[in-house]
Order: C-alpha cells, then sequence, then structure tokens
C-alpha cells in the first residue's frame, strides 16, 4: 500500500511538473508576461496536482469522503505554499554555504519528501470525531522509539541550523525569551495590573459559615512541629469541621503518638488516619485517598476538603473565609496564599554545623543564604498573589500545593472520572488537579489576604531548595506526558496549558541564556537590529528585578519585618544566580524522568517560620523545643 | 459557505501575487524635448584657408616710413584689421578684393557698438539705428567674400551688458552671418568672468547663429589657459569653435599688482605670442593676431597715444622666444 | 447541613462557553453601542479635516528643505536597510523616518507616487487624522463634554498654520500623534500598568522621533503622577518609568552596538552630535527680542493665522487654574519658553504649538462654562443663580466669538491652499530631468526630489544632495564632476551663500541655465555644467 502511493506520488508530481513546464512556454510564446504566466502556471498546475492526488494517490483516504474535500484542499494549499515558500527563501541561505547544485537537489528532495509526509499525515487524512475512542495518551506516544528518534533528530537539525544561521537564530531564541520575559512580567504584575484587584476590600466580608469540612493533614516523620500545628488547626473559627492527620504507623511511631494525643484531646475535632499498609511506595496522595476512604466508612459529613502542610499554620479566620468564596463564587477548588516568611536568615535558628569553626560557619551560612532565600520568599509572594490569578482567569491552573480546599462535588467528579480523587502515580498531585479542573470546567479562586497567609518556610539550605524544585519540576514533566491537558476544549487552551507546565523550564532556561545570546550577537557581529532584539529580554529581566525590590520592600511593610541594604542587595545580584538554580533543578528533573526515577524527595523542616516575627498566637515552641 | 468562498478566493489570489513576484525597474526611458536652442552648423571658416596678410596696417606704414626691417616679424604676419567707425570701411573693399584674388581670408573686428567701452554713449555708434547702419555698410563693403568677422570686442563681457546689448549683438550676428561671413562673437579672457556668465550673454546675444567666439582679445593670457577656457566655454555654448588671440601673450599676463590697476597697460615684460595658425585642436579653430601688435593699449605705461608704438612693438619682437635670435636681437637694438 | 450553595456548573458547560472570537466581538459590540455618539462625530470630523487637508497637498505649499531628506532616509532603509543614504551621524533619532519606511514597505508607499514629497504628504495626512482623533479623545478623557472636544479638534484640524505647517513631512509632525498618544494613555480611566506602561512607551515613540520632545518630559511626569491610583501606585511607577527609559535607551545603546557612542577620531558620535546641537548651533534669539529670528519667525506665523497661538497663550492662565489642564498647560508653557530661552528654534517650531493650543483653548471655554469634571464645586462653580448665568453667558458668547472669527478668518485663507493647480517648480524640474538627462549624470538636487532620481528614475551615480556636497567628507573625496545643478533660486541668494555651500557657487560658475521653472525665491533653474570642468578636490 505505501509502496503504491510512494509511486503514484512521484509519478504524479513529475507528469504535473512537466505539464507545468508547458503550460509555461505556451503561454510565454502567447505573449504573456514571464511573472503572470509563471503565476498562472503555479496555480494551475496546484489545482492539478491536487486533484491527482485527491482521485489516485489517497484514494484510500478520501474515497467517500467528497463533502470534506474543500477542507483537503484547503490544507493541500497551504502545505504547498508553505513548502514552495521555505523553499524559495531557504535556497539563498543554503546556496553560498554548500554550493548550488546541492542546495537545489537538498531542497528538492527535502521539499517532496515533505510533500509526501504533509500530504499523507494532514492534507489528506481526516481525524476521528471526538466521539469515539479516546487517543492513546501522549506518554505512550511518546515512549514509541521512532517519535523519539524523531525529537532528537529534530533537535540536532536545529541544533546544527543555529550554528549554520546564527542571526536567524539568535532572533528565534531573542523572540522566544521576549515572550518568556514579557510572561513572567504579565505574571508579576497581573494582580496590579488594575488598582481593583488591590483593593483590600476585594473578597467580601466573610458571614456565617454553612458549609461542613475536613482538614487533610499528611505527616511524615513530623515530631518537630506536628503537635502545634494540630494544636492550631483544631482551634480555628469554624463551628463544623475535622482534622485528619495521615500517618504512617510503623513507619512512623513518633509523630503517631503526637497525633494520636491531639486526637484524644479535641475527640471531636481530630481523627487520626492510617496510611494504608499495602503499598511499598510512600507519597502524598495514596495518603489523601486512604483518609478519604476513612471518611466514607465513617460517615461524615462533609462539603469540602482541604489540604494542610504538616508546618502550615492557619490563619483562625481562613475557613471561614473559605467558607464564604465557595458559596459566593461557586468554584470548584478554593487555593488560599500561602507564604514563605523568612527572607535572611538569622544564624541563631539555623542548626550549628558539625566541624570546625561552627559559629563561623554558621554565620556564613546564613548571611550567604539570604539571597536565595529572599528570592524564594518573593517567588511565592508573586506566585499566589498574582501568577495563581491570572492562570486561574487563563483557566489553565496549576495549583499551589497546600491550604487547597476542594469541594466536594469536584472530588467525586474526580473520583468518577478516575476511579480515585488523587492520582497515585503522581508526584505533584496537585499540579495535575489544576489541570483537570479546567477539562472540567470548574472554576478555582484564588484567595490571597496578607494576614491569612499560611505561613511556611524556605527549605534549610539550597540544596535543599534544589531537591525541592527538582521535585517539582518532576511532577510538571509528568503531568504533561500524562496528557491531561490534551483533553482541554479548546487549542489556545492546549497551547497556554503546554506553555504554563512548561514555563518554569522555560523562564530558568531563558533568562540563563540571555547574557549568552547577547555576547553571542555582538561577537558574532550581528546586524545592529538582531543585538538590539537580543538586548529586550535583558531589560525586561532588570525589569523584573526592580519590581522585585519594590516587592520585597512592600513584603516587609506588609508583614512588619525589617528589610535591610544586604537583603535589597541579595535581591538584586542573586537574580541571576538563583535562575541557573532553577536551570540546575530542571535539568537534574529532566533527567530523572527520563531514568524513570520518580520517588518521594522529601524536604526538611526545622520549625523556623515558627519564631518569625508578626506571628498571631500564644503558644509558641522555642526553638530548643522544635529541635 | 460564504466564509468559505472568502477564504478560497484569498488563497489563489495570495498564491497568485507569490508568483508575480515584486520589485519595480526604474524608468531610465529618455524623451528629449526639442532643442529649446536651434544652433547653426558650423562653417569652418578656417579649414583649408590661408590666412590674409594685411598690408596696409599702421605698422606697415611706420616700417615704411622709417625703413625699420626689424618689424619684419610682426608685418609679415596676417593680423585682423578693426573697424572702429564707419570712417574705417572705407579701406575694405580693397582688402577684401586683395584677399580674394590671393585666395586669403581675411579677419576683420568690428568695434562700433553703442556705448563702447561703458563710456557714457561717448564712443561706438550713437544708438543702434547708426549701428544697423554700420552693419549694413559692413556687409556692402565685404560684397561676396567670405570673411571672419569678430565681433565687438568687450561688448558681451562689459559691466554695462544688459539685455537691449544682447539684442543688438544677436541682430548683428543673423546680419553678418546671412550675408555669408562668419562671426566670432568676442568673449573676454580667462581671467575676467566665469564661464557660465560669459555662456550667459553668448546665448542672449546670437550665439547660436555665430561661428563661435574670440578668447583672449587685446590680452595676454597664455594660450594654455585660454584655451582651457574656451574648452569650457564652448561646451556650454553648443560646442562653438573658437579663436584665441595670441598676439601679445608671449610671456603671460603681467603680475597682478596690488598697488596699481593698470598694470596691463603697456607692461614691460611682454611678447609676441604664438604666430598666426590654423590649428586642430578640438574646438579651437585657428590662433589668430587679432589685436595689432605694436599698438599702445593708451595714454600709460610710459605711452602717450592710443596708436602705434614702437616701444611697444621692439618690447614684444625682442622677447618673443620663438623667433631667431636674430630678428629679437634688431628689435632691442631698434629702440 | 443543607447544601446552600449555588448550583455548580455542569460539566459541558465549559465546552459551551462563548468562544474567544464570539467574546471579543461581544465586547466590540458593547463598546461601540456605548461610544456610539462620540465615534458618529469622530468619524464626521475626520471626513472634514482630511478633505481640507487632503485637497491640494501635493501643490501647496511648495517645497522646502528638510523633507526630502526624512523621506530619503526612509527610502534608504526601506530599499538599502541602512540608515541613510549618506553615513548617519545622528542629528535625529530615527525613529521618524523608521515608521515612514514601515509605511511604505506596508503600502508600497514609493512606488504609488511619482514624487517622494507626495508620498511624505500621505504620511502626513494620516498623522494628521491620528493626531486629530487623539486630540478628541483626550479632550474626552481630560473631561471636556463633546462639544469642547470637537471644538479642539477643529481648532486644530482647520487652523491654516497647522495646515501649511502639517502639510510638511516634518519629525514633530509625527512626535504630535505620540505625544498626544501619551497623554491619552496617561488619564486612561482604568489606571491599568498597560495603559501607564503604553503611555511610557509612546513618550519614548516621541522621544525617538524626535529627540526635542523630552523637554517635555516634566510635564508628562506630572501628568502621569497626577492620574495614579494608590492601590497600584509603585508597580505602576516602577514598570512605567522603566519601559520608556528602556525605549529610549535603545538609541544609545545602537550607537554603542555600532561603536559611535563617543566621540573619536574618523566616525560619527552620537554625544559629538548632541554637543554640537546643544551649544554649536546659531542662536536664533529670544522671542522677546524684535531683532531676533524667532521674532522674525513668530510673525511670520502669525500672518498665515494669529489666533489660534495668541488665544492658546490667553488660555494659559485659566488652564492653569484647573487641576486636570495643568499639565496640558505645562507642555504649552515649556513650549513657548523655549522660544523665550534664547537658543536655536527650528522654523516648524510652532506644530509643537497648536495642538495644545486648541485643547487649552477649547478646555479654557469649558471651564468657564462650568464643566463639572474640570471645575470642582466651589468659589469657581456656582450651581445656579447669577453667577452661573453669567459663567455659561461668557462661555456661550466665548463659542460663538470663537466660531465667528474662525470662520471669517480661516475660511478666505483656507481657500488658496487647497485650490493651487500650478505645479511645484521642483516638481516640474524633475520631470524635465527624467526626460532629457542621461541617467549617468552627476546631478546636484535638492533633498525633495533626490529620491525620486535614484528611485524612480535610476539615476547612476546617485545624485548628490546640496547640503551634502560641502559637508560630508565622504561626498567631497568621491567628487569626479558636478553635471548638473538642481537647486532652487534662494540657495543662491543667501548672503552666505559662498560659505555654506562654496561647490554649488563655484559650479554654477561654470554652467549655464538650460531650463527654468517657476518665479521668485522658489524658481528652479536646471544649470548644465561644462563638461571640461572639475571640481577642485
Amino acid at each position: 500500500m505505501r509502496k503504491r502511493e510512494v509511486s503514484l506520488f512521484l509519478l504524479i508530481g513529475g507528469g504535473v511538473a512537466v505539464l507545468g513546464h508547458a503550460l509555461l512556454a505556451m503561454l510565454i510564446g502567447a505573449g504573456v508576461g514571464a511573472d503572470l504566466a509563471n503565476a498562472i502556471q503555479i496555480v494551475l498546475t496546484l489545482q492539478l496536482s491536487f486533484l491527482a492526488h485527491d482521485f489516485l494517490t489517497w484514494r484510500r483516504h478520501t474515497f467517500d469522503r467528497a463533502a470534506r474535500r474543500y477542507g483537503r484542499w484547503w490544507r493541500f494549499q497551504t502545505a504547498r505554499g508553505a513548502s514552495a515558500v521555505l523553499s524559495l527563501v531557504g535556497f539563498p541561505f543554503l546556496a553560498p554555504v554548500v554550493g548550488i547544485a546541492p542546495a537545489y537537489w537538498g531542497l528538492l528532495i527535502t521539499g517532496t519528501v515533505a510533500n509526501f509526509c504533509t500530504d499523507r499525515f494532514w492534507s489528506f487524512t481526516h481525524h476521528k470525531s471526538r466521539t469515539s475512542m479516546p487517543t492513546p495518551p501522549v506518554a505512550s506516544r511518546l515512549a514509541r522509539p521512532a517519535t523519539r528518534a524523531a525529537l532528537v533528530g529534530a533537535v540536532l537539525a536545529m541544533l546544527a541550523l543555529a550554528v549554520v544561521f546564527v542571526d536567524a537564530f539568535l532572533v528565534v531564541v531573542s523572540l522566544f525569551m521576549l515572550l518568556v520575559a514579557v510572561t513572567t512580567l504579565a505574571f508579576q504584575l497581573y494582580k496590579w495590573w488594575r488598582p481593583e484587584n488591590n483593593d483590600p476590600g476585594r473578597y467580601g466580608d466573610p458571614d456565617a459559615p454553612q458549609l461542613p469540612g475536613v482538614i487533610l493533614v499528611p505527616m511524615r516523620h513530623e515530631e518537630a512541629v506536628a503537635g502545634h500545628t494540630l494544636e492550631r488547626l483544631a482551634n480555628l473559627d469554624h463551628p463544623d469541621y475535622w482534622v485528619m492527620p495521615i500517618i504512617d504507623h510503623p513507619d512512623d511511631p513518633g509523630t503517631a503518638a503526637i497525633a494520636h494525643a491531639k486526637a484524644a484531646e479535641y475527640p471531636d475535632r481530630v481523627l487520626v488516619a492510617a496510611y494504608p499498609e499495602d503499598t511499598d511506595v510512600h507519597n502524598k496522595p495514596i495518603g489523601l485517598n486512604a483518609a478519604v476512604r476513612l471518611l466514607e466508612e465513617t460517615g461524615i459529613d462533609y462539603e469540602w476538603i482541604g489540604i494542610a502542610d504538616a508546618e502550615d499554620l492557619f490563619h483562625a479566620g481562613l475557613l471561614r473565609m473559605v467558607d464564604y468564596r465557595f458559596r459566593h463564587t461557586g468554584a470548584g477548588i478554593v487555593q488560599c496564599g500561602v507564604q514563605l516568611m523568612n527572607f535572611s536568615a538569622h544564624p541563631a535558628q539555623l542548626p550549628l554545623p558539625a566541624g570546625r569553626l561552627p559559629r563561623l560557619r554558621r554565620w556564613l551560612r546564613a548571611n550567604a543564604s539570604g539571597w536565595w532565600r529572599a528570592a524564594n520568599v518573593l517567588e511565592y509572594y508573586k506566585w499566589f498573589q498574582s501568577r495563581l490569578k491570572l492562570q486561574a482567569a487563563a483557566k489553565v491552573m496549576p495549583l499551589g500545593g497546600n491550604t487547597v480546599f476542594f469541594r466536594r462535588r469536584f472530588l467525586d467528579a474526580l473520583h468518577m472520572r478516575y476511579g480515585a480523587s488523587w492520582d497515585e502515580d503522581c508526584l505533584t498531585e496537585d499540579c495535575k488537579i489544576g489541570i483537570v479542573a479546567s477539562v472540567l470546567g470548574y472554576s478555582v479562586d484564588v484567595v490571597y489576604i496578607d494576614e491569612m497567609v499560611t505561613r511556611e518556610e524556605t527549605p534549610d539550605t539550597l540544596g535543599g531548595l534544589v531537591r525541592q524544585r527538582v521535585r517539582w519540576m518532576q511532577g510538571f514533566i509528568q503531568v504533561f506526558t500524562q496528557g491531561e491537558w490534551l483533553e482541554l476544549p479548546r487549542p489556545w487552551q492546549k497551547v497556554l496549558a503546554v506553555y504554563v507546565l512548561g514555563f518554569q523550564f522555560f523562564q530558568a532556561f531563558a533568562i540563563v541564556f540571555a547574557p549568552f545570546a547577547l555576547a553571542l550577537a555582538v561577537g558574532h557581529k550581528s546586524p545592529v537590529a538582531v543585538a538590539l532584539l537580543a538586548t529586550i529580554p535583558l531589560g525586561l529581566g532588570l525589569l523584573t528585578t526592580a519590581l522585585d525590590l519594590q516587592m520585597l520592600h512592600q513584603f516587609g511593610r506588609t508583614f512588619e519585618q525589617k528589610v535591610r541594604l544586604r537583603d535589597y542587595l541579595g535581591v538584586a545580584l542573586g537574580a541571576y544566580p538563583y535562575q541557573v538554580m532553577l536551570s540546575v533543578a530542571g535539568l537534574w528533573a529532566l533527567l530523572r524522568h527520563l531514568r524513570g526515577r520518580n520517588n518521594w524527595v522529601k524536604t526538611t523542616h526545622s520549625g523556623a517560620h515558627l519564631t518569625a516575627p508578626g506571628h498571631v498566637d500564644a503558644r509558641v515552641l522555642a526553638p530548643s523545643e522544635a529541635a | 459557505m460564504t466564509g468559505r468562498y472568502r477564504r478560497l478566493v484569498a488563497g489563489m489570489v495570495t498564491i497568485a501575487a507569490l508568483g508575480v513576484g515584486c520589485g519595480r525597474q526604474p524608468d531610465t526611458s529618455l524623451h528629449p524635448d526639442p532643442p529649446n536652442i536651434r544652433y547653426a552648423p558650423l562653417r569652418h571658416p578656417f579649414h583649408d584657408a590661408t590666412l590674409y596678410v594685411d598690408t596696409n596696417t599702421a605698422t606697415t606704414r611706420w616700417q615704411k616710413a622709417h625703413g625699420a626691417d626689424w618689424l619684419d616679424p610682426i608685418t609679415s604676419r596676417p593680423q585682423a584689421r578693426w573697424i572702429n567707425s564707419p570712417r574705417d570701411l572705407a579701406g575694405v573693399p580693397r582688402m577684401v578684393t586683395r584677399a580674394k584674388d590671393r585666395g586669403e581670408l581675411p579677419v576683420f573686428v568690428a568695434y562700433y557698438i553703442p556705448n563702447r567701452g561703458c563710456t557714457d554713449f561717448k564712443q561706438g555708434a550713437p544708438d543702434a539705428a547708426a549701428y544697423d547702419a554700420y552693419l549694413r555698410d559692413l556687409v556692402d563693403a565685404l560684397g561676396a567674400v567670405s570673411s571672419v568677422i569678430v565681433l565687438e570686442p568687450d561688448a558681451a563681457t562689459a559691466d554695462c551688458y544688459n539685455a537691449g546689448r544682447g539684442k543688438l549683438l544677436a541682430r548683428a550676428v543673423k546680419a553678418l552671418t546671412s550675408a555669408g561671413h562668419s562671426v566670432y562673437l568676442d568673449a573676454g579672457h580667462s581671467r575676467w568672468r566665469s564661464p557660465g556668465e560669459i555662456a550667459t550673454r553668448l546665448l542672449q546675444s546670437g550665439i547660436a547663429d555665430a561661428e563661435g567666439f574670440a578668447v583672449n582679445v587685446a590680452n595676454r593670457q597664455t594660450t594654455t589657459d585660454s584655451y582651457r577656457w574656451g574648452l569650457e566655454l564652448s561646451d556650454l555654448v553648443g560646442d562653438r569653435d573658437f579663436i584665441i588671440d595670441t598676439s601679445r601673450n608671449g610671456s603671460g599676463p603681467p603680475p597682478d599688482d596690488p598697488g596699481r590697476d593698470d598694470e596691463w597697460c603697456n607692461p614691460r615684460r611682454q611678447a609676441l605670442g604664438a604666430p598666426p595658425q590654423i590649428t586642430h585642436r578640438p574646438h579651437l579653430a585657428a590662433l589668430l593676431w587679432i589685436k595689432a601688435p605694436g599698438e599702445s593699449d593708451g595714454k600709460c605705461g610710459g605711452e602717450h597715444t592710443y596708436l602705434f608704438s614702437p616701444t611697444q612693438a621692439s618690447n614684444l619682437i625682442a622677447a618673443a622666444r620663438w623667433l631667431p635670435q636674430a630678428e629679437r636681437a634688431a628689435a632691442r637694438s631698434a629702440s | 447541613m443543607t447544601d446552600a450553595t449555588l448550583d455548580l456548573p455542569d460539566i459541558t458547560e465549559n465546552a459551551r462557553a462563548p468562544s474567544l472570537r464570539r467574546q471579543i466581538r461581544r465586547g466590540a459590540q458593547t463598546w461601540i453601542a456605548r461610544h456610539l455618539i462620540s465615534l458618529v462625530i469622530l468619524l464626521a470630523l475626520l471626513a472634514l479635516v482630511g478633505a481640507v487637508h487632503g485637497i491640494g497637498m501635493s501643490t501647496f505649499p511648495g517645497y522646502v528643505d528638510d523633507p526630502g531628506t526624512y523621506l530619503s532616509q526612509a527610502w534608504s532603509l526601506q530599499y538599502e536597510h541602512r540608515l541613510s543614504p549618506y553615513s548617519y551621524f545622528y542629528d535625529h533619532a530615527p525613529a521618524g523616518w523608521i515608521q515612514i519606511a514601515a509605511w511604505s514597505g506596508l503600502t508600497n508607499g514609493f512606488d504609488r507616487y511619482d514624487s517622494a514629497i507626495a508620498f511624505g504628504n500621505e504620511c502626513m495626512l494620516i498623522a494628521k487624522l491620528v493626531s486629530m482623533a487623539l486630540l478628541f479623545v483626550l479632550g474626552r478623557r481630560l473631561g471636556f463634554g463633546r462639544i469642547a472636544a470637537t471644538g479642539a479638534a477643529l481648532l486644530f484640524g482647520l487652523c491654516p498654520l497647522e495646515l501649511v505647517y502639517g502639510r510638511w513631512t516634518f519629525l514633530d509632525n509625527l512626535v504630535t500623534p505620540w505625544l498626544l498618544l501619551a497623554f491619552v494613555l496617561t488619564y486612561s480611566p482604568r489606571r491599568s500598568i498597560g495603559a501607564a506602561v503604553g503611555a511610557a512607551m509612546a513618550f519614548g515613540m516621541a522621544a525617538l522621533t524626535k529627540e526635542t520632545a523630552l523637554v517635555l518630559l516634566p510635564a508628562f511626569g506630572w501628568a502621569v503622577l497626577q492620574n495614579l491610583d494608590r492601590r497600584n501606585r509603585p508597580q505602576v511607577l516602577v514598570t512605567s518609568v522603566f519601559a520608556g527609559a528602556f525605549l529610549m535607551g535603545l538609541y544609545p545603546l545602537f550607537a554603542l552596538l555600532k561603536g559611535e557612542l563617543l566621540p573619536g577620531p574618523g566616525h560619527n558620535s552620537l554625544i559629538g552630535t548632541a554637543i554640537w546641537q546643544l551649544a554649536g548651533r546659531a542662536a536664533s534669539g529670544s522671542v522677546l527680542d524684535p531683532d531676533s529670528a524667532t521674532a522674525d519667525q513668530l510673525h511670520g506665523w502669525l500672518q498665515y493665522d494669529r489666533w489660534l497661538l495668541l488665544l492658546g497663550l490667553a488660555a494659559i492662565p485659566v488652564a492653569l487654574l484647573v487641576r486636570r489642564l495643568r499639565p496640558v498647560a505645562l507642555v504649552l508653557i515649556i513650549q513657548w519658553l523655549v522660544m523665550v530661552r534664547g537658543g536655536y528654534v527650528p522654523f516648524m517650531h510652532v506644530i509643537n504649538l497648536l495642538p495644545w493650543s486648541a485643547l487649552l483653548v477649547a478646555g479654557a471655554v469649558s471651564t468657564i462654562a462650568g464643566n463639572p469634571t474640570l471645575v470642582p464645586p466651589g468659589w469657581l462653580r456656582a450651581a445656579s443663580g447669577a453667577a452661573h448665568r453669567a459663567r455659561v453667558g461668557v462661555a456661550v458668547l466665548l463659542t460663538l466669538g470663537l466660531v465667528t472669527v474662525t470662520t471669517v478668518s480661516w475660511a478666505p485663507r483656507l481657500r488658496p491652499m487647497m485650490t493651487v493647480t500650478q505645479e511645484q517648480p521642483l516638481h516640474s524640474a524633475t520631470t524635465w530631468l527624467a526626460d532629457n538627462v542621461p541617467r549617468n549624470k552627476v546631478i546636484v538636487v535638492h533633498d525633495s526630489i533626490w529620491t525620486d532620481l535614484v528611485h524612480r528614475y535610476g539615476f547612476n551615480p546617485r545624485p548628490i544632495m546640496i547640503y551634502k556636497l560641502d559637508s560630508d567628507p565622504a561626498v567631497r573625496d568621491n567628487l569626479g564632476r558636478v553635471d548638473y545643478l538642481v537647486v532652487p533660486d534662494w540657495y543662491y541668494r543667501t548672503g552666505d551663500a559662498a560659505q555654506k555651500y562654496p561647490t554649488l557657487v563655484e559650479a554654477r560658475k561654470h554652467a549655464v541655465a538650460v531650463a527654468t521653472f517657476g518665479a521668485g525665491t522658489d524658481r528652479v533653474q536646471i544649470y548644465r555644467v561644462s563638461d571640461h570642468w572639475k571640481p577642485p578636490t
């Protein structure tokens, strides 16, 4: 079958070419101008070849589909036109490099192959309708060795082109970096875009709470903070809710003991759920699903489920606001703000490292880590205030992780679709749920109120941050490969979903590469326009840093923390290294994914945020107690 | 279906447009207007001609009267006959008859323009009518002998040149050329006015009908400089031919003395220029002696007459390097 | 607990949510419905002013010195990808002719007309229409009623002085729309970051079109600060300042990348030219000094029309009383102060005065009439009573007076500007050259016909622009010969022609006039230079 198509394709192509030449000669002989004759000849031969291919070569695909010929015709014209234009454009570039004859034949052969492929796979095929069986997930398609080889080949070809046509490469890369930089700015500025979005009273005034709910708190080796967290969670301002710590009893007796103690203290508030024994993988989704099953069994009435991390400190009035927002906006998910608080480490908060000169090393470590802590804090600040809102508005919604509340209806829909509310194979379950919400049509409400944010801490060490990021990025990759985003109803939403999922990678690589692009432009003596284009992403990067500085100032004012000059310097000078770090994390995540290592890498907490100022609570653990 | 139809048409148009190509060629077609100046064809009067040696000049008469053979370098060579007033017309017929008998080409200088020399009409013809009469008489006197006429030295170049004078000169050119003579309008010399200015004046003065123009009349600019200037000017007036007066430019122009403004008048250093000859250089018809060598420039430079002065003649001959030493010595010893 | 919640959306509702295209269309329909009256008025204004400006724009006013240069630079940008056919020496930031080249590239502009100046006229018509529309919008955003905004637009669009100067392809005519856009966006009712960034970038574009727009930075800054909202003020300021500064910084960055930022031997430099322009140019004198060149210029402008300029001046004090009009008043004050300062004032400076004068006159009349947005209740505005009647009466009288004066004074002046039928002498000269001169002759031309000779008629070697003949070292070094001189008479008649254009004056001495077009100082004589003369090296 394939051979027949190929031979017919070549035959018809050759025949039409000869006809076209004859037509051209005839027209010119009749006195028509050369340009006009060429145009007429091109148009007529295109139509001829379309008809011939439609009836002969691709008969198998087009049989009995006469009604959709117009679509085929349109695709055919576009594909052939594009390939012709590319050949036209490519020839003057290639000819000086490889010689006229190789360029000509190379383009001809490439063009023929490309035309055949577009004919075969696009112009003359018809997609199956939507009501048919679902397409196989992207992962399996990506796993095929042919696809992998094609991807690798495409990447190599692009690199080769980049080396040969440096200017064009620079233009393309600069445009892409410009897009990334503009998106970064849009994410950063969305909240402040209109003054109304920044109005203190924009969320409304919560009235009496009406919805019962449950807060799930997965815990693992959290002896330092478990008790305090559960204590606080149990005392929130809401009449009807449960707190369910999820603990793996055999692995984690210490935390289990604390949890059961709290359950005993607050019998109709705290209920301990056991992590299922019959799995050897430990991750959050399994625990959450087990907790939900326990809820079913015990018959507790709940309208919403909230997720809290072991170190989260909810604001007392948070649940009232969540309740109000659920009823007021009809959202399926309410995402509340999470904020890292420690943008500069105080030496006293860090543990004394073992070895020589411990105090000096601790002081050094504290002061030298300010840059990435501040960047991390600002990241959360921007993410929860601004970026999540923009994503919610665009209905492409990776979520934030914790302090997220799900409506029962939504969880039931998930259960119906996937058999379980949380995907137990995924590393970051929260990311995928956001996409699925868009797919299913549930809106997300993002609530960020300065006083009510959940306060968290930055990881202890840079290594910890990197590991955290590796986990998150791997999660994004997993969500991408699982292909849920393909179910999004509109094409632009699909594109947006891929862009947002991959944005962390794009952003990191783009910012890291920006100075090199400019150096390359200047060193290669590209046209000035190209060099100017390459400076724009750098300029936008500077703007981002300037806005970061202003945001740090605002952060300090809001949360009543003193921001010193060295913190500002850390933000300004550490912006680029931070993106380098993120690139490293991205690469590491990619490698881990390709090697198939998906286990859960946990970050340790030391309770540093508990002693942060501005903390509204009576009982504060002393650092020695926490340690 | 209308949306689809529109897309169909748009698609075909785009494809066709791509095929036609773009860019336009500049329009280099020339459609020269008919020339607004019609130049009369050149007659080349000096071609294959011999110049007439005038035996009735002031120099010859003085030579005869004083037996000064040392004046031979001047008297044996052709020079132009100046017709400064209607009285001078009397000797013309005999001259042209003699020239015709010998088959030689006479050269005349008409020098009677009204307000000649910008002297407030004290010199030259009293008015245009008198000038026209003079011309008619000149034509009559010349008869059927085709001559070369240098028309009005310093007329077109004068400060008092105006449109009226231009018209007058044009009439003169027409009158003379229609009678079969070749007219060379005087154009001044290379150190006075710019070629552009002279060209404009000459065009107003009828150079289109004339054979050409005369350069360096009564002046002493070098032949090279005069030729360069004349070439420039010739290009601006329809490639007319020109003649250069080489009577006294053998030593070039006298050096410019900022303290005096009459250093041009009978200078000490002057010499006979190239002898009169027909030349074949582009546009240069001939080198002529138009100003009579030996005639004083005026009552200045040690002279008290406008007429022939033997001092001037001997200076000219003695300094002429192209003359044999004997003749030069003879002139030197004679003064 | 009862489920007292709203109905959650069904799964399929998202699929039925309106597509982006439909949303946009619906949004557009609501917007049009809301602004229908203004749109109708605006369309009528555009038609009227477009007709007045466009009819007769190819024959009046005559050619002047700069438009040809800008058009030739736009031509070389489009066809040779260089900023100037000669070496670019940073006399003006290039955005002005970049815009002209972009428009020509889109619409094949240079091919559609037989004269580049005609194409420039088309660009100026577009700029005038855009400026007028933006003036209307700015008036509305400042709080004028529709009548006052229409008045401002008409004052600007129909003023004879503006017509004359607006028809010439000057950079100032391209700066005006950008400045107006900057102010329009500054006064955006939504006060979003996008509006502020757009305003800053529009101002940056104005500065890049002609760098003298930077003098208006204080007024623009004041307008921005006046219109901030406390809730997003820091972000708006940081982002917009950065955007504007970055856009403007692209110009020195461009120079830096070419190695031409700092002065040095053998190359142009941005800073060198800037220093020359600020300190090296001959001062025109202050307008207050009756003997100065500036006073003469003002006198010349007033000959075309004195009402708009002087009324604008008179409206400044009234505008200063109104908070919302103060930044605009400051713009006009700054532009007048430029003339008082006594430095170099280009002769087209009046273009910078007219739109703001129109705005302020309309604003002043509107204030006196008691416009509630402009005038807060208080001693300036009485809601009723004798004072109110007096004010309204005065406003009505003023409006009537304005209408009368402009109709009586402007209509007879506009008429001859629209009905000139005689072709411009330089244009006729170009046609003569195309018909009679072989293409390999070297012509010294006025800049306004340079592009035609190169693009349409293919003269090669290229003609030489008259003011480059003696000032550009590259031209001087490569000057083999000169064959024709085609410049208007005013070049020969200026007092210091021999110093400014020595080669031209010298060449004319060796040339004869072969054709003459026009009369007076605009007369153009085509001189043919003698073949046997070479210009002195």
